[in-house]
């Protein structure tokens, strides 16, 4: 399952994105029981407070759009999980071969660019 | 007519010294404000009818206006808590931390601004506290208004430092705090775009006022100095040049756009309100070249006036904000004044009026 995070806004305005490829059986160990607790149909559609985060998330078919203030409990921890093993999966990448540019804000999505 | 060559900045850091053996100097910089401060509010007062003016400083903290600000630093401990400890309240001499220090002097500056250009008395109107939370979270890259404080992060050190180190973010977050108590406006598509521009033409002005430079003198940068050394870039934004505040290998380039041939439509950052503020932002800075001397003089007192005035709301596009300032500028100068003439002039270039 493909499982993606898009960052955008904050105070500059840059927008970052992440993404996993996660199989078994670490999906159903690790990842489903935080997916399946995210309350993926019943997102609050409040207010950003000005230059907070907007978060965009997808695992599968499901998806959500909340602002940094309503990413809290299992959305929290689904975003923060992605976001480290998205940057794992990146340092892995960069032993194996020859490397673009490297930097902390590089896209660990390139199929979403 | 007469007029002080010292510029008003170097006053009042004169006015504030504490050592005894430059006291005359302190009380001469503060006559002047003093005198100053009579003289723009009323131009054709006469000498004989000035106030009186005081003869010893009583205070470093009594300003020219009068009015003085409150504030209070907490300390979030690197936790995404609020508000955290306090650390530092008004009056308190400095601390070590130099993030606290730096929240502590950027929100004296922005009250400063508002309320010697402006006479207004802090976000409110009313002199309520200004509130202010550093250390938010772990390499936090942001800094943002949450309806009652401003919270900044300390970067990652890679790509941006802390973020009380521009004034310009301090200025810009702390008038999110005004638009709360004024238009209102929402945060979302042209309004939101709005709400940000506001945020940015102030910013400027707070940096401009402090380091006495005039619309041809000034950066016109916001976020100016956050970047670390490693990203090719002067600041995030450019309110004279949208569009080439940073172009950088791993960060990519600056895409705001100056006018609305180039704007954006998109779902993402609540409909672009941190890319599309570019093209308000060029208005003013384009209103601010025309008229030149001080921007926050006569082109920030034409904007002050249409966030206080009546025309402009909560969901208000950018062809409403612009009428909203033609309005503005003409009950304040007139009908055939120049300062309207360049209010539309400065709208026109960015294709908001035809």
């Amino acid at each position: 399952m493909r499982i993606s995070v898009k960052r955008t806004g904050g105070f500059a305005g840059l927008t970052r994105r992440w993404a996993v490829e996660v199989g078994q059986p670490e999906l159903r160990d690790e990842w489903l029981p935080i997916i399946e607790s995210c309350p993926w149909d019943d997102v609050p559609q409040t207010q950003n407070q000005p230059d907070r985060y907007m978060y965009w998330i997808s695992a599968g078919e499901r998806e959500a759009s909340l602002p940094e203030q309503d990413v809290t409990g299992p959305w929290r921890q689904l975003v923060d999980r992605t976001l480290e093993s998205a940057r794992q999966e990146e340092g892995r990448r960069r032993e194996r071969g020859p490397q673009g540019p490297e930097g902390f804000f590089r896209d660990t999505d390139p199929g979403e660019r | 007519m007469f007029c002080s060559i010292v510029p008003p900045y170097l006053l009042r850091r004169l006015a504030r010294l504490d050592d005894q053996s430059l006291l005359p100097v302190a009380e001469a910089a503060q006559r002047a404000l003093t005198r100053d401060a009579a003289m723009r509010r009323n131009r054709n007062v006469k000498r004989a009818q000035m106030p009186a003016l005081p003869t010893l400083l009583p205070s470093q903290r009594i300003r020219a206006t009068g009015l003085n600000p409150t504030r209070q630093i907490n300390d979030a401990q690197n936790m995404e808590r609020l508000p955290g400890v306090r650390v530092r309240g008004e009056g308190d001499g400095p601390v070590e931390d130099v993030a606290v220090n730096e929240a502590y002097d950027g929100l004296g500056s922005t009250f400063e601004l508002f309320a010697d250009a402006y006479q207004r008395n802090a976000l409110d109107g009313r002199g309520g506290i200004l509130r202010a939370t550093v250390h938010y979270g772990e390499d936090y890259d942001n800094a943002f208004w949450n309806g009652t404080r401003m919270v900044f992060g300390d970067g990652d050190g890679r790509v941006f430092q802390r973020f009380t180190k521009s004034l310009s973010v301090i200025g810009h977050e702390l008038t999110h705090g005004i638009t709360q108590h004024t238009t209102n406006l929402v945060y979302q598509g042209q309004p939101g775009a709005l709400n940000e521009s506001i945020s940015d033409v102030f910013a400027a002005l707070v940096e401009q006022y402090k380091l006495g430079h005039s619309a041809d003198q000034a950066s016109w940068l916001i976020g100016e100095g956050l970047f670390t050394d490693q990203v090719s870039g002067d600041g995030l934004r450019s309110l004279k040049a949208p569009g080439t505040a940073y172009d950088d290998d791993v960060l990519g380039k600056d895409p705001q756009p100056a006018t609305m041939a180039d704007y954006i439509d998109t779902t993402d950052d609540n409909g672009g309100v941190h890319l599309n503020s570019g093209i308000p932002n060029h208005a003013f800075y384009r209103l601010a070249s025309i008229l030149g001397g001080n921007a926050w003089e006569r082109a920030g007192l034409i904007w002050y006036h249409t966030i206080t005035g009546t025309e402009v709301g909560v969901d208000t596009d950018f062809a409403g904000f612009a009428a909203a300032t033609e309005s503005a500028a003409e009950s304040r100068y007139g009908k055939d004044s120049e300062e309207l003439k360049a209010v539309t002039a400065a709208w026109t270039e960015v294709g908001v009026l035809e």
